[in-house]
């Protein structure tokens, strides 16, 4: 039997507007949902933030329910992760214990009392050793990451057994496929086209054996970023599961990670995005915090600074906008390849300058003038490096 | 014999963000001398402006001998202490319920710690004035205050030398340009040689005149080494044995016989109605392209644009807001914006930002606290489209002074370079130094570029 696993990952930043949020329900997190939940027989995973959670809570209360009722019916497998989306190997450990924390309890809030998820989806799949050790040691019994980095080290994609590190099993996501989907890298017009050529080339590779294979995503990929993705997509690729369930099942993480031998193996660090360049560079993580990144320099330097202050205070309410703000998309933004527009200065600054409020905040309930000194000094740096940027590229 | 009266009026400033280094060195250097020379020199007289933000610091900074030395000097009449916007700020472009507010402060602080309760003379911060400020002083009961000379010829606006200014019973008396230049620029000028000016200048009238220096106290001994010794005690020693030249406060004018009142009229056809808006650093040409106040806010620059932007933002958004509201929490908050709103718009972070002066430092202390001030502001009213304007003169503003930043490495550098094509040996020495830093810079540049 070969088995396949679909995990949607779905979110949105804190500071997300709404006109896109509804865009994005409309496009994609309405479709997508309700075709899992009718998708009686077949088995998915989900990985929704908090954050998402929390912006869908009110004005789409839908979207929630049909999550709700899919892993109630044994549908959907929900994942753990970061309640606001920051990259867990960026920020201080006992910062993602406390994001774990917040998205386990907002989730079980407000989304489901049964959520009790085996294991962790790392924001980006952003994966290093240590945090093997640390998610282990938090109760949790599998990670993903991406397979994309262990050819570099000369380690072989398995299909039949689970690498595991620190007694985590890291169950690893077909690059790939996952890609092939994402980039919108292939052929496919309809949803039994991938289906066929995914379960041909499962039979090529694995043989008669037994064997797995990962394709995790944006969920946001189904109808919002590929719009041919579109709801027809999905239920021509359910069917055409359904139809070929002799060969294939789709399948839950967990029931991966169970079914196959366990085998102790080194993980490299990386994340989804990680390219040869990347190892080359050992910059693991360079769409976050490049270090040829002058940019991302000064915004983690401001960004430490800034949490230093806040958890220092310790004051619930600014705790609070802490947690939030330290969401990856502000980064992602000021990446090599992302900030190639004047324009995209703007998604870096929503969270620099969010960062600059807490510190703001933080001041008037101290009045630590050298504190927000040290601050102001790094902003001024950081702002004049976007600035110095964003007039290059309107001058190109 | 006609006898020309000669007042001084010393402007004495830091800002608040001013560190404990520089407040030492100015104290040593001139705080603490010219407050002994007012207490030591029985002929001794000087008009002074002390702003608050120094005031503050120096009794932060436990300066007790100048605190203590200040206050003798007022209490025997060597000084007179007069009122001035307590944070230093530029009035005319200040909301005029602020300007009262500045200047009911300064009172509060001189009442409180020197023991001045009189209002006589008023100093507009710079010398910046605008004839809405007369209004606003009459009604705080001012005698006087005083405008600068340098743009009332172009006018066609007579400098009295005779006669005393009165707009409906306030005097507005007028600052030497010519003399307070000469004495802040003239830096081996003696006080004994200004002095015999002073009484060659007097022979060739047949009536008492006057001359009024003002400039900034810091003059004496910080900006000038040891001028307070070879400038005022020299011509105090001078003076004890002068008969037509003599020493007084600039209130005291308006009590000699023989300087006449005159009212000004009004002007027609004139942008203003008494007289035209200026600082004691505008020049005719500053005046006839519009810039009234050039050291502080210029047109062109985009420095001073987006400065000014933001302040005027800031005040925009506070205008309404109402202060006393008693009790709550919303109190300490309210408490600490009219505290930052009193002291984030004093003249010196503008002031660096001229085309004269450059001093990106000094411009990013002000920013910061007008963007402490934006912060509090918006998140005490839950405005979130005002902190998203600020954020954007923000961000304009870091550009502005980058971009200036840059163009004053390699102004510097290009000077430095053609200076070394005079001198050869030199030359040999530090060519490959300043080339290899300009290729830095260029590299600097193109990465930047390449980056993109």
């Amino acid at each position: 039997m070969k088995f396949v696993n679909f995990l949607f990952h779905i979110y949105q930043p804190p500071v997300q507007e709404f006109d896109m949020l509804a865009k994005i329900v409309r496009e994609s997190y309405e479709p997508l949902t309700r075709k899992i939940r009718e998708a009686s027989g077949l088995k998915f995973t989900l990985n929704i933030n908090y954050s998402l959670v929390e912006l869908l809570h009110d004005p789409f209360p839908q979207i929630l329910e049909n999550i709700r009722a899919a892993h109630d019916e044994g549908i959907l497998e929900l994942t753990e992760t970061g309640a606001y989306h920051p990259i867990f190997p960026l920020i201080p450990y006992e910062e993602v214990e406390r994001q774990i924390r917040l998205n386990h309890e907002g989730n079980q809030r407000l989304l489901t009392a049964e959520f009790n998820p085996q294991g962790v989806f790392s924001p980006e799949l952003a994966f290093t050793g240590n945090l093997a050790s640390q998610l282990k040691s938090l109760g949790y019994q599998w990670t993903i990451a991406d397979d994309g980095n262990l050819d570099y080290y000369g380690i072989e994609v398995p299909f039949d057994t689970v690498y595991c590190q620190d007694e985590l099993g890291v169950l690893l996501r077909s690059n790939h496929w996952s890609n092939r989907f994402a980039n919108n890298d292939n052929n496919w017009v309809h949803g039994q086209e991938f289906v066929e050529e995914l379960l041909a080339s499962m039979k090529q590779w694995m043989g008669d054996q037994d064997g797995y294979l990962i394709i995790a995503l944006d969920g946001e990929t189904f109808g919002h970023h590929q719009h041919k993705y579109s709801e027809v997509f999905l239920s021509e690729m359910f069917a055409a599961f359904d139809q070929h369930k002799d060969e294939i099942r789709t399948a839950h993480l967990a029931e991966i990670f169970h079914h196959f031998k366990q085998v102790t193996q080194f993980i490299p660090p990386g994340s989804w995005s990680t390219d040869r360049a990347d190892i080359d560079n050992r910059d693991y993580f360079s769409w976050w915090k490049s270090h040829k990144n002058p940019i991302h320099t000064l915004q983690w330097q401001f960004c430490d600074l800034v949490l230093d202050n806040v958890r220092r205070l310790n004051d619930k309410n600014l705790n609070g906008d802490m947690d939030k703000a330290l969401y990856s998309c502000q980064f992602w933004w000021a990446n090599y390849w992302k900030f190639d527009k004047p324009e995209n200065s703007q998604e870096i600054y929503k969270g620099a300058f969010n960062l600059m409020r807490i510190l703001q905040k933080a001041w008037v309930m101290t009045g630590n003038d050298d504190d927000i000194g040290k601050g102001e000094k790094l902003f001024r740096e950081l702002v004049t490096a976007i600035e110095n940027k964003r007039h290059l590229l309107e001058n190109r | 014999m006609a006898k020309m009266y000669v007042a001084f009026l010393l402007d004495l400033f830091q800002p608040s963000s001013q560190n404990d280094k520089v407040i030492d060195e100015v104290t040593r250097e001139c705080y603490q001398p010219l407050v002994e020379l007012f207490n030591s020199k029985p002929n001794a007289k000087f008009t002074v402006s002390l702003a608050n933000s120094l005031a503050s610091l120096l009794i932060e900074f436990r300066k007790d001998k100048v605190i203590e030395g200040l206050k003798q000097a007022v209490k025997f009449g060597k000084i007179e202490m007069i009122h001035t916007g307590a944070y230093h700020p530029i009035f005319p472009l200040l909301p005029d319920q602020e300007v009262k507010r500045q200047i009911a402060l300064d009172k509060d602080l001189k009442s409180e710690h020197f023991g001045v309760t009189t209002t006589s003379g008023i100093f507009s911060p710079e010398m910046c004035y605008h004839d809405k400020l007369l209004p606003l002083y009459q009604e705080m009961g001012f005698q006087w205050t005083i405008i600068d000379d340098c743009v009332m010829e172009i006018n066609g606006i007579r400098i009295p030398q005779h006669e005393i200014y009165h707009v409906n019973d306030i005097a507005v008396f007028m600052r030497s340009e010519l003399w307070s230049n000469r004495i802040k620029n003239g830096h081996h000028l003696t006080g004994r040689e200004f002095v015999r000016q002073m009484e060659a200048e007097i022979q060739l009238q047949q009536q008492d005149c006057y001359t009024i220096i003002a400039i900034s106290g810091e003059t004496f001994g910080h900006h000038v080494k040891y001028y307070q010794e070879t400038f005022l005690r020299d011509m105090l020693c001078k003076l004890s044995k002068s008969d037509s030249v003599e020493l007084c406060l600039v209130s005291d004018l308006l009590n000699i016989k023989g300087l006449s009142k005159i009212e000004k009229p009004k002007e027609v056809g004139q942008i203003f109605e008494y007289f035209p808006p200026c600082s004691w650093a505008t020049q005719p040409d500053n005046y006839k392209r519009g810039d009234y106040y050039p050291l502080w806010k210029s047109k062109d620059n985009p420095i001073h644009e987006n400065l000014w932007k933001l302040t005027d933002l800031i005040w925009d958004a506070n205008s309404n807001i109402n202060f006393n509201i008693e009790g709550d929490e919303q109190h300490s908050g309210l408490n600490k914006l009219r505290d930052l709103l009193d002291r984030a718009f004093y003249s010196t972070q503008y002031f660096w930002a001229s085309i004269w002066f450059w001093n990106p430092e000094r411009i990013y202390e002000g920013i910061d606290l007008q963007m402490r001030t934006l912060y509090l502001t918006a998140s005490l009213m839950d405005n979130y489209e005002l902190l998203k304007a600020g954020q954007e003169i923000y961000t304009q503003l870091m550009w502005a002074i980058h971009q200036r930043t840059q163009e004053e490495l390699n102004s510097e550098l290009d000077k430095s370079l053609a200076k070394l094509n005079t001198d050869s040996d030199f030359k040999k020495r530090i060519l490959p130094w300043l080339n290899s830093i300009k290729q830095a810079i260029d590299y600097h540049e193109l990465r930047n570029i390449n980056n993109t």
